[in-house]
């Protein structure tokens, strides 16, 4: 009986020392929508927007009036020889606990891209608070000036940022949405390569954008968008590529979900606009004589015809076709320029290495001395195969059937 | 300590009282004076000169020492006057004409024989049995020079009518409930199952009430083992008083320590014959409505009569959405605590955000705001019961403007936790069964402390036990998890989902005892197809 009630109480201090003893109320957390590290290895600044509870939700009890026109977030920085270091001083402007579980973006510097993101990683690793589902940004600047700008008509920009990624991946697949642990897979992977979206500040006067009056304004004369593909190559930034090269490297991963390729004749006068609704995209390095050479299988299900001034018959099985090869060309020319960006860095942005190497080990290991070579000398072999599966019931484009009108 | 303190209350106290209360039967189970005069007179003395207590001795002669052949004795208010004056007839007719000598044993004969206008005669020799049978509703008919009296019930007097029940009611279904009338509540049953083998085997337990308390079962379908156990479990009751079917409960069930139900209990006929007819034993007790239905698993508690009236689909669903609501009203509270001060990470992030812009300002921790609330509840919920039901609107406003509206506007809880308590409060009214839903109200409070100071780690910390308990919970020997654990696939067909009728064709065979076929199997409605329409009947009218 005595015995059983020490194992008892035992088990209780048990409980209480596991770990979930650390209540906090939600009032007093300060939740970070968005982090920002600047800075290189021994000297970071680090800034965080943190979320205003009762700006977000208007006529919630307690404080109430005027929520209209109080911005939702506020950004703190601090700085530190590490980065812990610089999250500990934070504490001395911030009254709330920072917390990190519910941040939606990290945008890095482009210094401390350039520098080196080991640190980050690494952090972001090794804190529980921290989540490696979180959507990286690398900044066309300082990481600061972007987490203190708003975006219109979204009330947090953290959150506004990730859906921006979210919504362009799935629309029009320019550009990857990566997160952490996305990226450090990329970077310590054989390729040791990854690509991240790069944002940018449009317009002029981007001061405007930090105030909450922009939500009264219908325009703003500068506001933030993504630019770029900043590429990595092991923990360093290393390039940036545009839109079309970045497209390009979607088709070569596979990243392709919906996008739309506009085909404009020499002479301009006939256009159309595709819609891909499922791409499947196979890239298989094959050995040859001298090097390696790649061969990309793409299949294409165009679902619909979104616009034409063509002036086919497309109830003919011949047009279809037609238009099915214009597809196919707008296709492979979009991923050579992906290549041919590729192959210009000598990095190895499409994951070939961890192709080879699983595919034969020994090759890799003869290839992995002069990797950027090997790449820059590889052939290409692109196939494509679209299928127009919707032309639609709409039958002829506006520009045939007034022609005929003509004749 | 606290175990120790706990038995000891929960002993049957021992002491002399037994042995006082056996000396007094014995003294009054004393025979029956043959002089009339002395036995009224004891009568009298006993029964306190109550003005309800009436002597009738026909003699006309105001001095109680002189006495007719006989005297008729009752309590005004347990009879039927109708009858009585019947009885009093006949009685009178019978005494002018019998010859003087050897009136006595000639009159007993002839009355018990042929003349009186009563169902239900009973000769009685001891004094102690002439109290008994005044005091339940006879007519004592005690004769000078004999040592043993007639006693014919003549029962009657006020009585509720019945009525629908006013706690267990439904839209389709019997709308009659039983009343707090023994007898009409055995009708009641009668009526339902028109069987011999419905057996009612009485007992007269409580030292001062004389409570009448029927066991109720079908020999056959219900196990004789468990009637048996109920019948020696109600015979060792020795108190004072039943004054509701909640004392026989509290003496006869399983477990002493445990805040959940192991009897039913019902006010409607129609779910007491249901449940016999599954072979379960009821338990009426006289002078209250509620019967006790035993013995009774976990899932009895969330199956209520019109489950069988309706439609098997929507009886289903019903009953899916009366164990969410269980859980709901067990855990939702304390979910809600451990989430928002523990794992914040757990909530999405706009919600998060709205929950924390609530927040803001209260002033007190969310585990405090949640007991404050639910007390305010309880103490509501207390007020609705207990007053005076003229003033009932009132209580009402005040409520919801004082949980609701008032405290939120005045930032002294969030309008989150007002939901939550809310919700909850309804959750609990889906339990069909009160006593079950006041389980769950106790345990909600324990379960609300845990989570306040160990999160959902705390909440696994008192589930795990709770559900270890009911495991180890049993209703007159049944397991009261039945039949999930111990799983039997037999019984699966009237749990959370009801199956149609024609489709349950034996009995939950774990509560019952041979016979365990309800009805023919191949009764699936097999629709319009075996409609024969005569050719000559001319066709209906579209």
């Amino acid at each position: 009986m005595h015995r059983c009630r020490v194992i008892a109480i035992l088990l209780v201090t048990g409980l209480m020392l596991a770990g979930c003893g650390n209540r906090i109320e939600m009032n007093e957390l300060g939740i970070t929508t968005a982090t920002g590290f600047d800075g290189h290895q021994g000297d970071w600044t680090i800034t965080y927007q943190v979320i205003i509870p009762p700006a977000m939700s208007s006529g919630a009890g307690g404080s109430s009036g005027g929520a209209g026109s109080q911005a939702a977030v506020h950004t703190f920085s601090a700085h530190g020889k590490t980065i812990r270091e610089a999250l500990a001083s934070s504490s001395r402007e911030n009254p709330r606990k920072l917390y990190f579980a519910h941040t939606n973006i990290l945008i890095i510097g482009k210094e401390a891209a350039e520098t080196g993101i080991e640190e980050i990683l690494d952090t972001y690793y090794r804190n529980p608070d921290a989540r490696e589902t979180v959507k990286v940004l690398i900044a066309n600047g300082v990481a600061r000036d972007y987490l203190n700008k708003l975006i219109p008509p979204e009330k947090l920009p953290g959150r506004a940022l990730s859906k921006i990624l979210e919504k362009n991946k799935q629309l029009s697949s320019y550009y990857p949405s990566v997160s952490v642990h996305e990226l450090a897979l990329g970077i310590s992977s054989d390729s040791a390569a990854a690509g991240v979206p790069q944002i940018s500040i449009k317009g002029t006067d981007s001061s405007s954008l930090e105030s909450a009056s922009v939500f009264q304004k219908t325009s703003t004369s500068s506001n933030l968008e993504i630019s770029g593909l900043s590429v990595f190559h092991k923990a360093k930034m290393v390039g940036t590529l545009d839109q079309n090269e970045s497209l390009g490297i979607s088709w070569l991963t596979n990243h392709i979900h919906l996008t739309t390729i506009s085909y404009n004749s020499k002479d301009a006068t006939d256009v159309s606009a595709f819609l891909v609704r499922n791409a499947k995209v196979k890239v298989t390095p094959v050995k040859g004589a001298l090097h390696y050479t790649l061969k990309v299988k793409a299949k294409v299900v165009v679902g619909e015809f979104l616009e034409t001034t063509t002036h086919e018959d497309l109830l003919k099985t011949q047009s279809i076709g037609k238009l099915e090869q214009r597809a196919e060309e707008i296709i492979r020319s979009q991923i050579l320029e992906g290549w041919k960006a590729v192959q210009h860095l000598k990095i190895d942005l499409v994951g070939i290495g961890n192709k080879i190497h699983r595919k034969s080990p020994k090759d890799w290991k003869r290839l992995k001395k002069d990797w950027p070579g090997e790449i820059a000398n590889m052939d290409i072999d692109i196939d494509v195969k679209v299928n127009l599966k919707r032309p639609g019931l709409f039958q002829s484009s506006f520009s045939r059937l007034l022609q005929s009108d003509e004749d | 300590m606290l175990k120790d303190w706990i038995k000891s209350v929960l002993k049957p106290a021992k002491g002399s009282s037994q042995d006082v209360e056996k000396s007094k039967h014995q003294a009054l189970n004393e025979p029956i004076n043959t002089s009339l005069a002395s036995t009224l007179s004891t009568l009298k003395k006993r029964l306190g000169q109550s003005p309800d207590f009436t002597i009738r001795d026909f003699s006309g002669d105001p001095d109680p020492e002189h006495t007719g052949p006989l005297a008729i004795c009752y309590i005004e208010g347990l009879i039927d006057p109708g009858l009585l004056s019947d009885l009093i007839e006949s009685l009178v007719k019978e005494t002018a004409h019998t010859p003087s000598n050897r009136l006595e044993e000639y009159l007993a004969a002839s009355l018990l024989k042929k003349t009186l206008p009563a169902g239900n005669i009973q000769i009685i020799d001891s004094l102690n049995q002439i109290y008994q049978a005044v005091l339940t509703g006879n007519a004592v008919i005690v004769i000078d020079g004999l040592q043993s009296a007639l006693a014919v019930s003549i029962a009657g007097g006020v009585r509720r009518a019945v009525e629908e029940p006013t706690s267990q009611g439904v839209v389709r279904g019997p709308k009659e409930g039983f009343t707090e009338d023994i007898s009409t509540n055995i009708t009641l049953i009668r009526r339902k199952l028109r069987t011999p083998d419905l057996k009612f085997d009485s007992h007269i337990i409580g030292q001062y009430s004389q409570t009448t308390v029927i066991v109720t079962y079908i020999e056959g379908i219900a196990d004789l083992g468990v009637v048996q156990e109920i019948t020696k479990r109600l015979q060792t009751i020795d108190t004072d008083s039943i004054l509701e079917s909640g004392y026989i409960e509290e003496f006869i069930q399983d477990a002493a320590l445990t805040p959940f139900p192991t009897m039913l209990n019902s006010e409607r006929p129609d779910t007491v014959a249901g449940s016999l007819l599954d072979g379960q034993v009821a338990i009426l007790v006289d002078g209250t409505p509620f019967a006790l239905i035993a013995p009774v698993t976990f899932y009895n508690f969330f199956q209520t009569a019109e489950d069988y009236y309706q439609r098997y689909d929507i009886s289903s669903f019903l009953r899916v959405i009366r164990l969410i609501s269980f859980l709901v009203s067990l855990l939702l509270p304390s979910l809600f605590i451990a989430l928002t001060t523990f794992h914040q990470e757990m909530i999405p992030t706009i919600l998060l955000v709205t929950l924390a812009a609530q927040r803001e300002g209260v002033p007190f921790p969310a585990l405090l705001e949640a007991l404050l609330m639910e007390l305010t509840f309880e103490v509501i919920r207390e007020a609705g019961v207990r007053m005076p039901r003229a003033i009932g609107p009132a209580i009402s406003i005040v409520g919801a403007l004082v949980i609701g509206q008032a405290a939120v506007e005045a930032g002294l809880v969030s309008g989150a936790m007002v939901i939550v308590v809310s919700f909850t409060a309804i959750s609990n009214f889906v339990i069909p069964y009160f006593s079950m839903a006041t389980a769950v109200r106790l345990l909600r409070f324990i379960l609300m402390l845990l989570a306040g100071t160990l999160g959902l780690f705390g909440i696994m910390a008192g589930v795990v036990p709770i559900l270890a308990h009911l495991l180890s919970l049993k209703s007159v020997g049944i397991d009261y998890l039945l039949p999930y654990s111990p799983f039997y696939k037999s019984n699966m067909k009237d749990l959370i989902i009801r199956a149609p009728w024609w489709a349950m064709k034996t009995r939950p065979n774990l509560k019952s005892g041979t016979n365990k076929k309800r009805q023919a199997s191949h009764q699936y409605p097999v629709g319009s197809n075996n409609i024969v329409r005569n050719s000559d009947e001319p066709e209906p009218h579209a």
